[in-house]
């Protein structure tokens, strides 16, 4: 038993370098000594608290390409942790790294805790990461963050499809580059969708939606 | 040539006059060795009584068999443990995205649990203006200078490639010259940590 506890020890410490070291040597080049040491130990934090750590890496590499000061790059990472943290624990219980990643995006632009907290209750097996994406970018686009909040809560309840958010976000873009204010471009494209998807509640079925000018299909559900 | 039915030839007779000549078989012989035999059977499984621990002939191929059981449930922790560190290691979120390709880029030892809305969606990246050389930067992959190239359509002046890209919100822009360029085509995403904007793209099912 104990030849396998060393056996065993051996075979897992590499493991846990090799990860350690991958990452390492892809922050390697990138950053200063200094900057590094310090993305590296917002690294360890992150990994006690059992956060995803492939979004600080990014971070700080995203950092390094735009050429920011080694500064701007611990403090960045140093926020994006607790970002991370925050959504970890509104997603709850079991959040993916995509989805925790997403929350701390949407968090970033000003979406509440709440608002995670209503999604993750809404799909609480599903991956959130494309609803929290198009709720992040409708408040890019100058939708309030109430209102965007409500819109996508609203429509994941009627099971809309992330295709279907999406191209809800792509057409509110598109009209608010033609110049119609955010919350216009949001009420016109809900009522093509209000035309598509069912009313609140349980999801279905909705039969001839294929005519809707929206070009979005019918059904509510994912297929 | 013919031969007639019932006629072995001369193959077969000589087989026979061969058997022919083989001494009769001794029927007591055969019941001696077979006697023997069965002595020699009892006596290994039979326990000695004598004997504290189990014979060795029974001994040694348990220890191998539990011997060869830890090594496996080793080998086996050790790889999971090695793939999960590699698999986080390399990133949950995208691929590497060391190249341009056309298909979904799945690493085989992820494709057996991944789900069909977790597989990587193949996106088109274009850029549309006259350069020496453009580059795809983005969170999908590393923000590495030089993963991505774009190819230029000959005799025209859009760039593109295609590269595979988890679902969600993406953030990326082009390096022209090595120059930072967004998208014109995208929306754009402001940078309050960098203050560089680049641009967005919402990956969904193709």
């Amino acid at each position: 038993m104990m030849r396998a506890l060393i056996v065993f020890a051996v075979v897992a410490l590499p493991a846990t370098l090799v990860a350690q070291e991958t990452r390492s040597a892809r922050l390697e080049g990138k950053l200063d000594g200094e900057t590094q040491a310090a993305v590296l130990r917002t690294l360890d934090s992150a990994r006690t608290r059992g956060l995803p750590l492939e979004p600080l890496v990014d971070k700080a590499l995203e950092g390094a390409t735009k050429r920011a000061a080694g500064a701007r790059i611990e403090a960045a990472v140093s926020m994006l942790m607790r970002r991370l943290e925050a959504a970890r624990d509104a997603l709850a219980p079991n959040p993916g790294p995509r989805d925790i990643a997403a929350g701390a995006d949407a968090l970033a632009y000003g979406a509440t805790r709440e608002a995670l907290v209503t999604m993750r209750a809404i799909r609480p097996n599903e991956s959130l990461a494309v609803p929290l994406g198009v709720l992040t970018q409708l408040v890019a686009s100058g939708v309030p963050v109430a209102r965007a909040t409500r819109v996508v809560a609203d429509l994941l309840r009627r099971g809309a499809r992330d295709e279907q958010l999406i191209a809800l976000n792509n057409d509110v873009r598109t009209f608010v580059a033609a110049g119609a204010s955010p919350q216009a471009a949001l009420d016109v494209r809900m009522r093509g969708l209000n035309a598509v998807l069912p009313p609140g509640g349980a999801p279905g079925v909705v039969t001839g939606a294929n005519a809707s000018p929206t070009g979005l299909s019918g059904t509510g559900k994912k297929p | 040539m013919t031969e007639r039915r019932g006629d072995p030839g001369p193959i077969v007779d000589r087989a026979l006059e061969t058997l022919r000549e083989l001494p009769a078989i001794d029927s007591v012989v055969v019941a001696r060795i077979v006697a023997a035999a069965a002595r020699t059977r009892a006596l290994d499984a039979a326990p000695n009584d004598d004997d504290l621990l189990p014979p060795p002939a029974q001994l040694r191929p348990t220890r191998w068999r539990l011997a060869a059981a830890a090594a496996a449930i080793v080998i086996t922790i050790g790889g999971m443990l090695l793939w999960r560190a590699q698999r986080r290691a390399d990133g949950d979120l995208a691929s590497s995205g060391n190249a341009p390709v056309s298909t979904p880029y799945v690493p085989a030892t992820q494709a057996r649990t991944m789900t069909p809305d977790a597989l990587p969606v193949p996106t088109q990246f274009v850029f549309d203006g006259r350069a020496r050389h453009v580059v795809l930067v983005g969170d999908f992959n590393n923000w590495d200078e030089h993963a991505t190239p774009l190819e230029r359509e000959p005799g025209s002046s859009l760039w593109s490639v295609t590269v595979p890209i988890q679902r969600g919100r993406h953030i990326y822009a082009f390096l022209v010259d090595s120059v930072w360029t967004v998208d014109k085509r995208a929306p754009v995403a402001r940078d309050p940590d960098f203050g560089v904007t680049g641009s967005v793209i919402l990956v969904g099912r193709p």
